[in-house]
């Protein structure tokens, strides 16, 4: 696995933050912030470009960096680069924005210049699909590529699909995961919406008013059992359950009584064999309609047994990362699994009765066994995947 | 492979709304494709759009007439094939909604944009931003058919429509879903027609294609136009040319045809090498100008009423083709110039 965050590079140095449940949350320094009414972020400053081996365009989109640099990391960790080379891939990614920062950079240079000056190679890395084809170039890779656009949902599909994939027997290997950028264009609309909180981002909490949006990159590398049971690879985990539902309800407000993120969680569970759920990584926003939506979702899938599973949502220590929120919490899940570490639900001071959930505020030892980790977007898109311990 | 029909079809093109306006245009052979005289763009910029659509006559309620242009494209494409399958909403948890979309709202994006960039945070509208996300319009159209089950927005090249007919297969053979939903969307907005002129990607489209593809031991209401009997897809930057070749043989491979025995192609590119010329090869684009995805599931709609009508548009016979005595089996290609390509095969009964 990969991961970029506004905790660092990599998963040692996310790890090391998350565990101590610290928050990267802070002034943004890609834009001036201070005239939105929320004005904090969590930018991955510790990251500027990815070492490109093949591709010689060192002016990439920002995503494609994240994106490239973040793939590196997984292929290495997961020891297969050697034994991929003539292997079809199935690179499987979620974005909400995919180049934006050049989308953005290009409608300026339009207002500023007209449109004889605007520099076109802008509009290619505004496409999403551009940062996969870079990626496939960098990487050699041979194989296809799906990309989601599902909102705040599109990693967690993204990991979903690589599953099903490679369960139908389509691939042996998946690269797959998320990504997103902080871009103003995205920063203004959430505030528009008055989506973003003012304050701290405290998911669940009766006093959260609102969500933080960060940035990053998280990428795990999908293999057949067999195959990397056959070449001893280092396995973290098992995928076993995907699910994913349509809330058919309003474009940014999510369905009141968590029906149908219900049904994408009871899907992901019951594909997975409905095991005992040790953790449950929340979408928790920090929004007053998700969380109690997520709350009342938990209830219905789980019953009573719901407000004992511990719960916590990593948001408020690295923001929001949007389409690549459920691969980056994904990993984070993952290294909770490996090191039998709750993460703590930070910034959570006053339980909230609609919310009537198991909150983990400070980390600790756990013996997590299986993780269900859930996203829920705009549009109304759910998606849900569980884990297990190999 | 071969039990999934197409039940449902709903195009939205420059040359007319709705199958029988779409068939009968491109009998007549009308050409949508227009000069456009704008100061700031190339001389003898052409394209196609869609005229003065009333959203109205298609969509009851008020509640997405301020959707973007993409959306509404989107859910009048969805009406057009869900009534032409038969299909009532509400449509619950057991259909499935998969997109394949290029661009998204160009005109709210570009609208927010200059806000942001003219007069600041304060002036910004929401909807400019909600209706500009990328899964706005899948998000939409779920909302106004009460589309419960899955939910996808793909992203790519024209080869993302024949992708989303894909996953929405998946869908149906996975059990989780009955039905899926397929739709490809386009707007054209000044930006769009200009960098892409520039690009030489010219004369362009807009619009939108909706299908209904289902179990064929699902449906009771209606008899499916054809079936989906082979599918490929696949990305190959260093060789776009073999990988349009390698989906065109896997599909082939999938339906259990031999490329002898295609009746038509319809495709966005010209020849494919080591294509028989015996078979004729058709595109829309001349006509309607080109719409990415769209373009891709506009060919998709065309060959399944081929396949029903059995024969080809008249528009499209020229003195030099080949007309086949039967079509039973029609390849539609899509591909990129950066290498992602795809192939679908169609049917005229279902596989085993």
């Amino acid at each position: 696995m990969g991961i970029i965050s506004a905790h660092g590079v990599g998963k040692e140095a996310n790890w090391a933050k998350a565990r101590k449940g610290l928050s990267s949350i802070g002034n943004l320094t890609t834009f001036n912030s201070l005239r939105y009414r929320g004005k904090q972020g969590g930018e991955a400053k510790d990251f500027a470009s990815a070492t490109l081996h093949i591709l010689r365009n060192k002016r990439l989109d920002r995503a494609s960096h994240l994106l490239i640099h973040t793939i590196r990391e997984a292929l290495s960790d997961a020891g297969i680069l050697a034994t991929m080379m003539d292997v079809p891939v199935l690179l499987s990614l979620g974005t909400t924005l995919g180049g934006m920062l050049s989308g953005q950079a290009f409608h300026r240079e339009v207002l500023a210049k007209g449109f004889s000056r605007t520099r076109l190679s802008l509009v290619f890395d505004y496409l999403a699909h551009s940062q996969v084809i870079n990626a496939f170039k960098e990487f050699q890779l041979k194989g296809d590529f799906l990309i989601f656009s599902d909102a705040c949902a599109s990693g967690t599909t993204a990991i979903g699909h690589a599953f099903h994939a490679i369960r139908r027997g389509d691939y042996e290997i998946a690269v797959c995961g998320g990504y997103d950028t902080m871009c103003e264009f995205t920063f203004s609309g959430f505030n528009s919406l008055m989506s973003v909180t003012p304050h701290l981002c405290r998911p669940f909490d009766k006093n959260r008013d609102g969500l933080v949006l960060g940035e990053g990159a998280g990428i795990l590398i999908l293999e057949d059992l067999g195959r990397a049971v056959g070449r001893n690879a280092p396995i973290i985990a098992e995928i076993v359950g995907y699910g994913a539902s349509a809330d058919a309800y309003h474009l940014t407000s999510p369905e009141p009584t968590g029906k149908s993120a219900a049904r994408a969680m009871e899907e992901a569970w019951t594909n997975a064999g409905s095991p005992p759920v040790d953790y449950i990584n929340a979408h928790g926003t920090g929004t007053p309609y998700n969380d109690v939506m997520e709350a009342r979702a938990i209830a219905l899938v789980f019953g009573n047994r719901g407000r004992d599973i511990p719960v916590s949502s990593i948001k408020p220590m690295i923001g929001h990362v949007l389409g690549g929120a459920g691969a980056v919490e994904a990993v984070l899940s993952l290294l909770s699994l490996q090191h039998k570490t709750l993460l703590p639900n930070i910034n959570f001071e006053t339980p909230d009765p609609e919310c009537a959930l198991n909150i983990i505020k400070e980390t600790r030892m756990y013996n997590i066994m299986t993780v269900l980790s859930n996203s829920f977007g705009f549009g109304g898109a759910n998606a849900s995947i569980v884990m297990k311990e190999f | 492979m071969g039990r999934i029909g197409i039940t449902g079809i709903g195009p939205v093109t420059p040359i007319g709304i709705g199958k029988d306006e779409f068939w009968s245009a491109m009998e007549k052979g009308l050409n949508a494709i227009r000069k456009l005289d704008m100061q700031f763009l190339p001389p003898n910029t052409c394209c196609g759009v869609i005229g003065d659509l009333n959203l109205d006559a298609y969509i009851d309620g008020r509640r997405f007439r301020r959707a973007a242009r993409v959306s509404q494209y989107t859910l009048i494409a969805a009406a057009l094939a869900l009534g032409d399958a038969k299909c009532t909403p509400p449509l619950g948890p057991k259909s499935a909604l998969v997109m394949g979309i290029t661009h998204g709202s160009l005109h709210y994006s570009e609208t927010f944009h200059a806000s942001l960039v003219k007069e600041g945070p304060d002036a910004l509208s929401p909807i400019h931003f909600s209706d500009s996300v990328l899964n706005a319009p899948a998000g939409n159209t779920s909302i106004c058919f009460d589309i419960e089950g899955p939910m996808h927005t793909l992203l790519g090249g024209p080869e993302c429509a024949v992708k989303a007919v894909m996953l929405g297969s998946h869908l149906i053979d996975g059990g989780s879903v009955d039905r899926s939903i397929i739709i490809a969307a386009e707007e054209l907005n000044h930006i769009s027609l200009y960098c892409y002129t520039r690009l030489g990607l010219d004369p362009l489209s807009e619009g939108a294609a909706a299908l209904v593809i289902e179990r064929v031991d699902c449906t009771d209401r209606t008899s499916p136009y054809c079936y989906l009997s082979g599918m490929a897809s696949q990305l190959y930057p260093a060789n776009p040319e073999a990988a349009l070749l390698n989906v065109v043989h896997k599909a082939l491979e999938v339906a259990g045809l031999r490329i002898a025995e295609v009746d038509l192609m319809i495709a966005n590119v010209p020849v494919i090498a080591g294509f028989p010329h015996t078979v004729p090869v058709v595109n829309v684009a001349p006509f309607t100008g080109y719409a990415f995805s769209v373009t891709t599931l506009w060919h998709v709609t065309l060959a399944a009423m081929v396949i029903r009508n059995g024969s080809i548009p008249k528009a499209f016979i020229g003195s030099d083709m080949n007309l086949p005595t039967s079509i039973a089996q029609v390849l539609i290609c899509a591909a990129d110039g950066f290498g992602a390509a795809a192939a679908l095969v169609l049917s005229s009964t279902p596989g085993t």
